[in-house]
């Protein structure tokens, strides 16, 4: 199991965790909350763009093979209600509009 | 960026053993220390919270981890929150000296522990590529409706398991923590077990994974970890005390 901690497991530790100091002493500290709440918001948009093929982070290099792949889990509802709804929407506009749709979702 | 320098504090630790590579040094005080790296606080202030996700946040996360495990292979460590920058070496002496006893006694609970995250998920799904085509939008709907249903009471089963094993794996370990993530099926749950407690820790859990792989639910186990969510502590450390 060691050396599979997923980067999803590694940024919600670091990210929400750890000793605070408060005081004076010339402390600066990023804001946080804001952090954690963007990291969820990218997990969740990451799942669904791997779903539908854009797997657009792999080339990242801070994504890459050597960092383990982001474990999500399907029975979480949202994303799985984002992915039907946005699969279903791309259908009804690939059939409206074949050429454009075609070429916007190929986009890597 | 700019030419600001500041001290990224990861860790405080206990002074001794430790062989630190540049960047990285160690701030000692008395029987504790500060382990530091010179950085530039604008590449945290630049964090855009607002824009896509940055690839540099995700760089200096690996990086206050990669710290972190690198001093607890030799020794024990209390974690500071990502993202603290401390101007210069006189405010992390400051800081140590302000935090000591507190920090010393934190360290002592700790040392000879590692943390264990254990979660349960349920077996993916059946094939869900079922053809949208050709089904009307009620249709579409009430099978969705049914699949979460199904989901749902995946869900309790799992949530009954979940209490049993945490039951059994309490026995082992020094402390518990519960984290949820949301993001999967239960709850996981953080164990600060003693390094000499771990096998019997694994072994419960293997036994109870093995009996819940028949209802389609896996156990999943991290780890492990320095000891990130058993450090929920503020020390406080002013500069005219």
């Amino acid at each position: 199991m060691a050396g599979s901690d997923s980067l999803a497991d590694i940024l919600e530790r670091v990210l929400d965790k750890g000793v605070v100091i408060v005081g004076d002493i010339g402390v600066s500290v990023v804001d946080v909350e804001l952090l954690t709440l963007r990291i969820r918001l990218f997990i969740a948009s990451a799942q669904t763009a791997r779903e539908m093929g854009m797997d657009w982070w792999s080339n990242d290099p801070y994504f890459s093979s050597k960092a383990p792949r982001v474990e999500l889990d399907k029975t979480d509802e949202l994303v799985n209600e984002n992915f039907e709804l946005r699969s279903r929407i791309a259908e009804l506009e690939a059939a409206l509009v074949p050429q454009t749709r075609a070429e916007g979702l190929s986009q890597p | 960026m700019s030419d600001r320098k500041g001290l990224c504090a990861y860790v405080i630790t206990r002074h001794g053993d430790l062989e630190l590579g540049p960047p990285l040094r160690l701030i000692g005080h008395r029987r504790i220390g500060l382990v530091v790296a010179e950085v530039d606080p604008a590449r945290f202030e630049a964090i855009d919270t607002d824009g896509p996700a940055d690839g540099d946040l995700v760089e200096l996360a690996r990086t206050h981890d990669a710290v972190t495990r690198e001093v607890f292979r030799c020794a024990p460590v209390l974690p500071l929150r990502f993202g603290t920058v401390l101007a210069d070496e006189a405010a992390a002496v400051t800081l140590l000296k302000a935090a000591y006893d507190q920090a010393l006694s934190f360290l002592d609970e700790l040392d000879g522990h590692r943390e264990w995250g254990v979660r349960l998920c349920l077996a993916k799904p059946k094939d869900e590529s079922e053809e949208h085509s050709g089904l009307t939008g009620t249709e579409y709907l009430l099978r969705r409706r049914e699949r979460l249903a199904g989901v749902r009471r995946a869900q309790e089963d799992a949530a009954r398991a979940v209490d049993r094993l945490h039951g059994r794996l309490l026995a082992h370990a020094t402390r518990s923590v519960e984290r949820s993530s949301g993001r999967h099926a239960s709850a996981e749950h953080a164990y600060l077990v003693a390094v000499d407690r771990e096998p019997l820790f694994h072994n419960e859990i293997d036994r109870l994974a093995g009996e819940l792989a028949a209802g389609g639910i896996t156990v999943e186990r991290t780890g492990p970890w320095p000891p990130y969510s058993f450090v929920d502590i503020e020390l406080e450390a002013r500069a005219h005390a």
